[in-house]
């Protein structure tokens, strides 16, 4: 067991990163209390996400966890249970160089949301300190793209979806010279 | 563990085209409670088999990001009587063609993936296994998605389009216009699977 739990260690946190890109997890209590708040909160948070502000994240979500599900068949007997409801946070991000700690932004966009969570500092580093004790580590990290930021992501795909345009407006195109200045004078907003 | 016959890309069939589209990623949040005497071998296998287990994945390419995670105890302390597995995923598709063709292309890493877990019925058939994920998946109450109109396809393709594109560009102002021209049709010809 001593093997295991060296390995263990050596191993920990490795899930978190695959290239550039990393996996954040966050289960944090719900205050006595809060959940319906909370789940208002939330909900407001579909018309203006303060985690638009956050510019290396590709995805994240927030999920109550009331309980954890029993509803199926050879279910444990005895089976795991919560003593009050969980906020999950995860999110998939890409930082560029220079990017700050992800962690202290979250804490400040997301404030209106952590703030519901039992335990989470009314204000300074402290919030970076509670989201920090309460993270998981990810086991198994996939990323389809990870070396690539968000902004890299829509730059790319915008750039893609502009050529594509340009080549089927101009498919009967036969004239060289008209070709070459319409795909400079294009391009050059592209680029 | 090695790949399990995959060649091609696998994409979920798509839906009927009279159905509303959907967006361009789905989030899915499952929880299963682990077997405890088989734990260490779900956590080894799940740290040990990161390289085969992304060329699966990778083959699918319909998946953007996805996680496993083992919680013994809560992070505030607080101990699990089961160890809980946590499966979050970031794909395109709906559930139904996500789930079936997960089963039918990877049948051997989902034995893997949660083999340890309670009332896993094994990825096939499908219906028991949809079922299963199903019981255990939680509702979001907020996703966020930074490009929310993009595929994983389509993300791929631009990347690998994208420094050819600018390196052509860069190119093309010293060119005459027949020479742009070759070059042009050459370049498409190059890159038509990207576009």
């Amino acid at each position: 067991m001593k093997l295991l739990d060296t390995l263990r260690q050596l191993t920990r946190g490795a899930g978190n990163q695959r290239w550039g890109a990393h996996s954040l997890l966050i289960l944090a209590p719900i205050g006595d209390g809060a959940r319906e708040d909370l789940l208002g909160e939330l909900a407001r948070c579909e018309h203006d996400s303060p985690l638009a502000g956050l510019a290396e994240v590709h995805f994240a979500r927030w999920v109550v966890i009331d309980q954890l599900k029993t509803g199926f068949a050879d279910a444990p007997k005895r089976p795991s249970r919560l003593d009050r409801p969980y906020l999950l946070f995860s999110a998939d991000y890409t930082p560029a160089p220079g990017d700050g700690t992800l962690l202290e932004r979250l804490a400040e966009v997301g404030a209106a949301v952590w703030n519901h969570c039992d335990g989470f500092p009314p204000d300074g580093p402290a919030r970076v300190d509670y989201l920090a004790a309460h993270r998981c580590d990810t086991t198994l990290y996939y990323a389809g793209y990870p070396d690539a930021t968000p902004a890299r992501v829509k730059t790319a795909v915008a750039r893609r979806d502009a050529l594509t345009r340009f080549v089927l407006d101009h498919r009967d195109e036969r004239d060289a010279a008209t070709l070459q200045r319409a795909y400079l004078k294009e391009a050059a907003r592209w680029f | 563990m090695g790949l399990c016959g995959v060649s091609a890309l696998k994409q979920p069939v798509p839906d009927d085209p009279g159905d509303v589209p959907l967006p361009r990623a789905i989030p899915m949040t499952v929880f299963s409670q682990l077997r405890p005497w088989r734990t260490w071998l779900q956590e080894w296998f799940l740290r040990f088999s990161r390289l085969s287990a992304s060329a699966g994945i990778r083959e699918l390419s319909f998946i953007h990001f996805v996680r496993f995670a083992i919680v013994r105890r809560l992070p505030d302390g607080r101990r699990l009587r089961h160890p809980i597995l946590l499966f979050e995923s970031n794909y395109n598709g709906s559930f139904e063609n996500y789930i079936d063709t997960f089963s039918e292309s990877v049948p051997k890493h989902m034995k893997l993936f949660w083999g340890t877990s309670y009332g896993f019925p094994g990825p096939l058939p499908c219906t028991p296994f949809k079922r299963y994920i199903d019981a255990n998946e939680f509702k979001i109450d907020h996703y966020y998605r930074a490009y929310p109109d993009a595929s994983v396809t389509m993300i791929v393709s631009a990347l690998a389009l994208d420094e050819p594109h600018e390196r052509f560009y860069r190119h093309a102002e010293q060119l005459t216009p027949d020479e742009f021209r070759r070059a042009y049709d050459a370049f498409l010809t190059d890159h038509q699977g990207q576009l």
